[in-house]
C-alpha cells in the first residue's frame, strides 16, 4: 500500500514538469537575450544561421567554431567564439531547445554565462532576429549567451 | 525448498514495476537537482535579468529527459541484469548498489561521448567544449573529453547506486 502511495506521489513531479514544459507561454518566450527560432531547423536554415554567427565572429575579429548537438530528441545548435587576444575564451551558444543538454558541463557553461562587450550581443541578436523573421516560423525560444570563460 | 532459499527476499511483478517507477523518478529528480540547483543559485547571484520562468521550464525539460533516460536504462539494462542476479540469488543491497552505480557510470560516459565516440560524431569542422576545454574536436573525443566524461559521470554513478538500493529496498520490502 505504501509503495502504491509512493508511486502516485512520484507521479506528481512528472505531472508538474509536463505542465511547465507544455503550458502556453505567457511571455514572448525569451526572458534573456535571445531570438525566436523554430525547434526543428532545416539543414539550409541551419547553414544560414551558422553563417550569420560566423560573419558576426569575423566582424568582431574572433575565431569561430560550431557544433550541432542533439539532446533529448531536440536539436541544439551551439556556436563558440574564442578570442585569444584577451587570453580568454568566450562561448557564444545558440540553442534551439530550452536547455543545452542534460549534461552538467554544458549546463554549467550555459548558466555561468555572462554578457560581455555591451552592444555586441544586441547586434548579433538583431542579425538573428532579422534573419528569423525572414526565414523562420518563430515558435520556440532560442537563447544566446556570450560566456566569458576563466583562463 | 532450503532454508537459504526461503530467507531470500521476493517480490511481485507489480511491486517490482512500481519500485522501478519510483526509482526512476527519484533518480531523475536527483540528477536534475544536481545539475540545476547550484546553477540557479549561481545565476541568482551573478545575473541581472529575470530567469525564474525559463529556469523552471529548463529544469522541467531536463527532468523529463533524464526521467526518460533513467526509465529506459532501468527497463532495458538494469531490470534484465537484476533478473539474472535475482535468479542467481544475489539480492543484497550491495549487489543493487554496485549494479546501479556501474550501469549509470558506463551509460553516462556513453551518452556524454556520443556512444563512446562511435555513434554520434559531429562534423569534421566542429568543436565541442566544456568549461575545462575541448571535449570533441573534428569528430573525435579528445583526451580531455574522456577525462571529463569519466569525472562528471561519478556523480551520476552515485545517484545510480542510490537508485539501485532504493528500488531493491522497495521491491523486496515485506508488507
Amino acid at each position: 500500500m505504501r509503495l502504491y502511495l509512493l508511486a502516485i506521489a512520484a507521479a506528481v513531479p512528472v505531472l508538474i514538469a509536463l505542465v511547465l514544459v507544455f503550458a502556453p507561454r505567457t511571455d514572448p518566450g525569451v526572458s534573456w537575450p535571445g531570438v525566436m527560432l523554430p525547434l526543428d531547423l532545416r539543414d539550409e536554415d541551419e547553414e544560414k544561421l551558422l553563417a550569420v554567427t560566423r560573419d558576426f565572429a569575423r566582424g568582431q575579429g574572433l575565431a569561430y567554431g560550431n557544433a550541432p548537438r542533439f539532446s533529448g530528441g531536440k536539436k541544439i545548435l551551439s556556436a563558440s567564439v574564442a578570442d585569444d587576444r584577451l587570453r580568454s575564451t568566450r562561448h557564444l551558444m545558440l540553442i534551439t531547445g530550452a536547455c543545452p543538454q542534460p549534461k552538467p558541463t554544458y549546463c554549467a557553461l550555459f548558466y555561468q554565462s555572462a554578457l560581455t562587450e555591451p552592444g555586441s550581443i544586441e547586434r548579433l541578436v538583431a542579425a538573428y532576429r532579422e534573419m528569423a523573421i525572414a526565414t523562420f516560423d518563430t515558435r520556440v525560444g532560442a537563447s544566446i549567451v556570450l560566456e566569458r570563460g576563466a583562463k | 525448498m532450503s532454508a537459504e532459499e526461503t530467507a531470500q527476499p521476493t517480490t511481485t511483478f507489480v511491486r517490482g514495476a512500481l519500485a522501478v517507477w519510483v526509482g526512476a523518478v527519484a533518480g531523475a529528480l536527483a540528477a536534475t537537482l544536481w545539475q540545476m540547483l547550484p546553477l540557479f543559485v549561481l545565476m541568482r547571484s551573478t545575473e541581472r535579468f529575470g530567469w525564474f520562468g525559463s529556469d523552471l521550464r529548463n529544469a522541467s525539460m531536463v527532468f523529463l529527459g533524464t526521467l526518460v533516460v533513467f526509465l529506459g536504462g532501468l527497463v532495458v539494462l538494469a531490470v534484465p541484469l537484476w533478473a539474472v542476479l535475482h535468479w542467481r540469488k544475489r539480492r543484497s543491497w550491495l549487489a543493487a548498489l554496485l549494479l546501479g552505480a556501474g550501469l549509470a557510470y558506463v551509460v553516462n560516459i556513453g551518452l556524454v561521448t556520443g556512444g563512446f565516440g562511435l555513434i554520434y560524431r559531429p562534423p569534421g569542422y566542429s568543436q565541442i567544449r566544456d568549461a575545462g576545454g575541448v571535449t570533441m574536436q573534428n569528430g573525435r573525443v579528445t583526451a580531455h573529453g574522456w577525462v571529463s566524461a569519466a569525472r562528471t559521470s561519478i556523480t551520476i554513478a552515485v545517484i545510480g547506486g542510490i537508485v539501485g538500493v532504493l528500488i531493491r529496498t522497495l521491491a523486496y520490502r515485506r508488507r
